[in-house]
């Protein structure tokens, strides 16, 4: 898990929503307006904005008329870590990583953390309690991201420590905490 | 807290056993999509248009593949016709390209 003292910030953007559907529009244009003024990629944009929408979405659920945080930060160049978290849950926690994935492709439900977790670089649970649920998710814009050279995913720590590293080093003892290929 | 300024919208055009869907499918506007899909019910084959949609999420794929799997129940089919670069993208990403009546 990724500290406070492992982060590189150059940028922090975080916002507060309204509990309530009608909020996610918002949610995704500020997300969308923030990665254009990065300059970062259409693709890594789109990728953000449906991560950003499942998690939002996630967070209303839990907590239907609690405000809900969204938080934007640049890692490295072309490294976002996206952040949304709930104040207080109704008692909905997230489930454990092995049932992301709906085992039926047709199941009626249970898709959005399985897109969340295709779509990111890296993933992580931050708390998970009744009194605050928080995920943070990273995103490595391919076009600008300083990252490993041979395709592996990084964990959040070496995300952050090559923030201050070329990306040859960047890459050591990288691992790929979603078990992606 | 920043309050909404504009909601998600959706467009649903109903023709006949034939739904055309434009704009945004999240979870503020699926139950739009849900309904009209429930007035059509599962006596007969029903065509979806979702060329117009220029975004979609899980919520909105949530009704889509119930929608496909109640009139597969009732031995009918749900077509999809035509898909926005959006849809297809999520459909591809979860898998339901091969699973889904793509025209």
């Amino acid at each position: 898990m990724m500290t406070g003292a492992d982060k590189r910030t150059t940028s922090l953007e975080t916002r507060s929503y309204a509990g309530a559907s009608e909020s996610l529009s918002e949610v995704r244009g500020d997300v969308c307006d923030w990665f254009l003024r990065g300059g970062l990629s259409a693709e890594a944009m789109h990728r953000a904005e449906l991560i950003v929408s499942e998690l939002a979405t996630n967070a209303i659920e839990a907590g239907p008329g609690l405000d809900f945080d969204v938080s934007l930060e640049f890692l490295a160049p072309g490294t976002t870590l996206l952040t949304v978290a709930n104040s207080a849950t109704l008692g909905t926690l997230i489930p454990d990583r092995t049932v992301w994935k709906p085992v039926d492709p047709l199941s009626r439900r249970g898709r959005g953390l399985a897109i969340v977790a295709s779509l990111a670089d890296a993933v992580d649970v931050v708390v998970n309690t009744v009194d605050r649920v928080e995920i943070a998710v990273r995103i490595d814009d391919p076009v600008l991201a300083v990252g490993p050279s041979d395709g592996t995913v990084q964990t959040f720590e070496a995300a952050a420590q090559g923030a201050d590293r070329p990306p040859a080093s960047a890459s050591e003892g990288a691992t790929d905490p979603e078990g992606r290929s | 807290m920043e309050m909404g300024t504009q909601a998600s919208r959706i467009v649903v055009d109903v023709n006949g056993r034939h739904l055309g869907v434009g704009g945004v499918v999240d979870s503020h506007t699926a139950p739009q999509l849900q309904s009209a899909l429930e007035v059509l019910g599962t006596g007969a084959d029903v065509v979806l248009n979702l060329s117009g949609v220029e975004f979609i999420d899980s919520s909105g794929l949530r009704v889509v593949v119930n929608a496909h799997r109640d009139l597969a129940d009732a031995d009918r089919r749900l077509t999809i016709e035509a898909a926005s670069d959006a849809v297809r993208r999520l459909f591809e990403l979860t898998g339901l390209v091969e699973h889904l009546n793509l025209a």
